[in-house]
């Protein structure tokens, strides 16, 4: 197991989470690279590539809510002016990806991350309660929250 | 519209920035030495470990279970001596009697 392949394995994983929860191009890749620099520190205490994708997810999302945390004390670009990443277009409807990713982007910090790792990560309840540290039922509710303040900001265009 | 399925659509996982990987492996080469794995976590260090418990533990599983069969003979042979030691009483005291009788019978007969 080399540290050099755990980086290439997993770079998207952990700069999606860090991009998707920061929305912030230059943020993200310093959050993501600060990630694989503890996962080089410790890798002394990694077993296998499963547990190294497990330990990187969990850093990258703390990781990003402490940097959500700082940034309630800096003065932030409005998302509409903020660059986009390099992400794929395939198939779908851009502007309307383009609009959710904006307003993922504006949710509370605890819903977004929630978010990133429902329909980013496509985690199972069990991995996102034991990454978050929440309960089962918190974790579904905090989510339909998010469904909901995403839907009304869709101006009703996107019914279940 | 499903906006479940269009959020997966739209999270999709990004591409790192050009170079991303090179970048992170310098700053980690730049970084002093990992410390190294304690021994007791690793692989083969770890199956040593286990193999030298386990074969502790029949060692001294095997020297107890001789320690005990040696306890068992002795009580055997004990109580074999004590069975022959009361046996040997016994007879010694019947001859006695027999013996005692007979000096009886003659005193009489004269």
């Amino acid at each position: 197991m080399q540290f050099g392949e755990l980086v290439r394995d997993n770079q998207s994983m952990v700069y999606g989470v860090a991009w998707h929860c920061l929305h912030d191009r230059w943020v993200a890749e310093e959050v993501a690279q600060e990630v694989f620099l503890e996962l080089h520190r410790h890798m002394g205490s990694i077993e296998s590539p499963a547990h190294a994708r497990n330990w990187l997810r969990r850093m990258a999302v703390h990781r990003s809510i402490d940097e959500m945390r700082r940034w309630r004390h800096r003065p932030r670009v409005a998302l509409e002016r903020a660059p986009e990443p390099e992400a794929p277009v395939a198939g779908g409807d851009p502007m309307l990806e383009d609009r959710l990713r904006r307003l993922v982007a504006a949710l509370p910090r605890k819903l977004r991350v929630l978010v990133v790792l429902r329909f980013q990560e496509e985690l199972e309840w069990s991995e996102i309660c034991e990454t978050l540290g929440l309960a089962p039922g918190t974790a579904r509710s905090r989510l339909q929250r998010a469904l909901g303040m995403l839907r009304g900001k869709l101006g009703g265009e996107a019914k279940p | 519209m499903n906006l479940e399925s269009d959020l997966r659509k739209a999270m999709r996982r990004p591409e790192p920035p050009e170079g991303f990987a090179e970048r992170v492996l310098a700053r980690a080469a730049a970084l002093p030495d990992t410390p190294a794995r304690p021994w007791w976590r690793r692989g083969r260090s770890r199956l040593v470990a286990v193999a030298a418990c386990a074969a502790l533990v029949v060692a001294m599983a095997g020297a107890g279970y001789r320690q005990w069969q040696g306890e068992r003979a002795r009580r055997k042979t004990l109580l074999a001596l004590a069975v022959a030691g009361g046996e040997w009483r016994t007879a010694q005291l019947r001859v006695r009697h027999i013996l005692a009788a007979r000096v009886g019978e003659r005193m009489e007969n004269r």
